[in-house]
């Protein structure tokens, strides 16, 4: 009876996981101020990554890739490691030329909001701030040897209006260092 | 006679009525004087090397359009461009500085010597672009040409 009452709490935690929206913060490289909505899309995605992680790095271009294939939804990425200084992330996120901003966490005020655990660690939120999806990107540390995407699959189930199948998927990385 | 009048009127006015065209896209590669333009002011931050380039279709606020460039080297006799291979196929990366992002990824393909077409070019939102073409080995970026654009 217990396990029963224990499990029934732990789902209406997933279930009813959320966060506030816009998604709002320093631009890392134009310090200006960026806020991502939902505003008349499916959904946001947010994705915690390190400008110095090899299991994130793995995962930027495949990040990319989705962002291009699924415009229904908006991106952004958010940058929470303490130990990486802003200089190195700056050069690295110049380098890599995402199609989405960066939001420079140096407080990890988001990663904190999030529960944000490792790099790169996915959350895609609904309109109304549900988390649909949280975890890995895939269910690999290295992108290249990923036989499961649990981004797509997630964003696949959103856009026909099916309840995401696999709400959270175990996060393989490197652990986001807080100041 | 009072009907005819009226009627030769608009028949003459329908008759002059032109459709109003939107006005030509500048094109780089026009024949002029029996040569082809080569307009080598962008150049390669490291090469040397330099190119000229032009829509071939514009892209719009829904659609994606394609871009034609030219690579050069200069003549080794009178420094007159020669057009010339990359080293590999090069990437066309569009890129926001002022919002510190980009758009989509584009597609490059080589359509001959010194010639390449980039098609899915597609701006997510107005403002001043630039348009990066990038030599790259793996992920290092050996060489670089930037474009400014407003869109």
């Amino acid at each position: 009876m217990k396990k029963v009452a224990l499990l029934t709490i732990f789902w209406t935690f997933i279930a009813h996981a959320s966060v506030s929206l816009p998604v709002e913060g320093q631009n890392l490289l134009t310090d200006k101020t960026v806020k991502a909505s939902v505003e008349n899309k499916k959904g946001l995605v947010v994705v915690f990554l390190s400008a110095v992680c090899p299991c994130s790095n793995s995962h930027v271009a495949e990040l990319t890739k989705i962002s291009n294939e699924y415009p229904d939804f908006n991106f952004i990425a958010i940058h929470s490691n303490a130990n990486e200084e802003v200089a190195v992330a700056k050069n690295y996120f110049t380098d890599k030329k995402l199609p989405f901003p960066v939001i420079q966490d140096s407080k990890a005020k988001l990663a904190d909001e999030f529960k944000a655990l490792k790099t790169p660690h996915v959350y895609v939120v609904r309109p109304n701030g549900e988390i649909a999806y949280q975890g890995g990107v895939t269910n690999s540390a290295d992108c290249s040897k990923a036989d499961k995407n649990f981004l797509r699959d997630a964003l696949d189930d959103i856009k026909q209006s099916h309840v995401v199948r696999t709400p959270s998927g175990r996060t393989l990385g490197c652990v986001i260092k807080r100041g | 006679m009072k009907i005819v009048t009226p009627l030769i009127a608009a028949l003459i006015l329908t008759a002059c009525a032109q459709e109003k065209s939107p006005p030509p896209a500048k094109d780089l590669f026009s024949p002029t004087n029996g040569e082809r333009v080569t307009d080598c002011s962008i150049r390669f931050k490291k090469s040397g090397l330099c190119l000229s380039w032009g829509w071939e279709s514009q892209p719009t606020s829904t659609a994606m359009g394609s871009l034609v460039f030219k690579t050069y080297r200069a003549n080794l006799l009178d420094q007159s461009p020669v057009q010339v291979d990359l080293e590999s196929t090069p990437q066309v990366i569009l890129w926001m500085p002022e919002m510190g992002h980009g758009s989509r990824p584009t597609t490059v393909n080589p359509i001959d010597v010194g010639t390449y077409r980039a098609s899915d070019v597609f701006f997510v939102m107005p403002g001043k672009w630039e348009i990066l073409f990038q030599i790259k080995s793996g992920e290092s970026v050996l060489d670089e040409a930037v474009v400014n654009v407003t869109i």
